[in-house]
Formats: structure tokens, C-alpha cells, sequence
């Protein structure tokens, strides 16, 4: 779970323009609102995490996706099938 | 409340061009309508990141109407009212449908940036006023409201002080005027340097505020 989570972070940080928002994220971060990633990006974040983790993510899994948590559950479930 | 939706994108923005140029990004952004009309007009560069701008403020009405969840951008499907011409003109119309909905918009096409700005109705837009500019952007936000709150302030001849920006649970922006029971819907939108907002005024408006 936390090998998840650091991978995606590592993603995640790529995009981040300032920095500085790490240090008030709390530790179920929201993507768009605590780390100020714009759509766009979240749409090449999803892209890097299929990569990574050999996974599709579609349009109702996406829908879903505000937190760190849910990104690292939907992993998880993916990997399972 | 008649609901409004802005977005700007910057062309010039490296990690934008790397987006738009990359098919599987734009396979997962654009339905199969728009990915026809790009390859049909496969030499109108500017084409996906009008439909981006689109579809974007058209979310961003849709959240004001109560629609909860993450943007998904291929729900959103742009078309244009005259998708015969095979280039963009300076002005481009049309319309975006969602969940059964259809929200009209207008895009204004510079070599720089895209900016779009989104209505309910098509009248709407004769109400739009949006206005783009640059600034640093960690003075983005502020620059917005302070351009604004002087608009406001003409168009709704009030004073400026009289004029609040607030934002609700889901963080979208919302309006407060001293002593008007019916403040205007406002949007705002920032990419790379540019920054842009928007707002309809109480009557049409024939010029653009910038």
C-alpha cells in the first residue's frame, strides 16, 4: 500500500509547479485542490499511472479520483484482476 | 442565477504542447466526434485546445449546477457551428453537450492562448464579459479579483470596497455586492502566465472588457 503510494507521489510531484503546497497537504491529499494540479495534467498523471502500474483507468474510475487514497485503491483493485 | 464557465490556455506552454501533441492524451480527452473532426481538420493545430477549453468551462457550469464529480473530460463533447471552415477564425462558436445538457460558448483564438467562456443559453454569452491578462503566477489570483472588483465596480456602478469574493465548500468562486440581493455569476481561469475572468452584466454587452 505505502510502495503504492510513494510511486504515485513521485508521479504526482513531476507536475506540482510550486513545491511549497507539500508542506500543508494533509495526508489524504486532494490532487487538484491541495497540490494545484490543473485538468490537464491530472489527464498526463493518469497516463503515467497506467503506465506504471499496467493499469486502464476509464472515465468511471476518473470520475471518482479526488484523493490520494482514491488513486491508491484504484490500484490496488485493478492489480487484483 | 444564470451560470457562466471561463478557462484560458497558454499555447506556448511546453508541458501543454506535450499534452496536446500526444495521441494517447488526446484519445483519452476527446470523444470520437471530435477526434473525426481533428483529423479532418488535421491542420487547424489549435483545434484540441479549443475543444479543451470548451469542455472545461462547461464543467465548471455544471459543478455550479450541482454536478459532484471530477472532470471527465470526454463527457464533455464541443462542437462548432461551422466545423466546414478549415481554419478558426479570431471568434469561434458553438455548443457542448453534457449528461443531456447543452451549454453554449464562444472562444477567443490568439497565437498565444485560448480563452472560452461558457454559458446556459446562447444569450448569455451576449451578457459575457471577459477580460485576459499576464502576471507571475503567484500574483495570478489576486491580480484576477483586483481586474474584476474595478469591472464590477463600472459595470454595476458600485463601489469596489462593496465587493466580496467568496468561494463555497467545492471551491468554486461566488460573488458578494453591498446592497444588490442578485450579484452576477463570475468564473476565473489561469494557465501558464495568463490569467482571465468573466462575469455577465445586467445588460448586452457589445464590446469585450479586454
Amino acid at each position: 500500500m505505502e510502495e503504492i503510494k510513494n510511486k504515485v507521489i513521485k508521479i504526482l510531484d513531476k507536475y506540482i509547479f510550486n513545491k511549497k503546497v507539500w508542506d500543508t497537504a494533509p495526508e489524504n491529499f486532494r490532487v487538484v485542490e491541495d497540490l494545484k494540479i490543473n485538468s490537464a495534467r491530472i489527464v498526463d498523471i493518469v497516463i503515467d499511472i497506467e503506465e506504471m502500474f499496467d493499469i486502464e483507468i476509464d472515465n468511471k474510475m476518473l470520475q471518482k479520483i479526488k484523493t490520494i487514497d482514491n488513486i491508491v485503491e484504484l490500484i490496488k483493485e485493478k492489480q487484483k484482476k | 442565477m444564470a451560470f457562466i464557465g471561463n478557462d484560458i490556455i497558454s499555447l506556448a506552454d511546453p508541458a501543454n504542447r506535450q499534452s496536446f501533441t500526444n495521441p494517447r492524451f488526446i484519445r483519452k480527452v476527446m470523444t470520437k466526434k471530435e477526434i473525426n473532426l481533428l483529423e479532418k481538420y488535421s491542420m487547424v493545430d489549435e483545434l484540441p485546445y479549443l475543444f479543451w477549453t470548451c469542455k472545461e468551462s462547461a464543467y465548471k457550469i455544471a459543478i455550479k449546477k450541482g454536478y459532484k464529480e471530477t472532470f471527465v473530460p470526454q463527457y464533455f463533447e464541443a462542437n462548432l457551428f461551422n466545423p466546414e471552415n478549415n481554419s478558426l477564425t479570431d471568434t469561434t462558436s458553438g455548443f457542448v453537450t453534457f449528461q443531456g445538457e447543452t451549454f453554449y460558448f464562444r472562444s477567443e483564438i490568439f497565437s498565444e492562448y485560448i480563452s472560452t467562456i461558457a454559458g446556459e443559453k446562447a444569450e448569455s454569452l451576449l451578457h459575457a464579459c471577459t477580460s485576459v491578462n499576464t502576471a507571475a503566477v503567484d500574483e495570478q489570483s489576486f491580480s484576477a479579483r483586483e481586474e474584476l472588483r474595478k469591472a464590477l465596480s463600472i459595470s454595476f456602478t458600485t463601489n469596489g470596497s462593496f465587493i466580496s469574493f467568496l468561494k463555497n465548500k467545492q471551491g468554486v468562486p461566488y460573488l458578494k455586492i453591498k446592497g444588490n440581493t442578485k450579484p452576477p455569476d463570475i468564473s476565473f481561469s489561469h494557465d501558464g502566465n495568463y490569467f482571465s475572468y468573466a462575469f455577465l452584466t445586467e445588460e448586452p454587452n457589445t464590446s469585450h472588457a479586454g
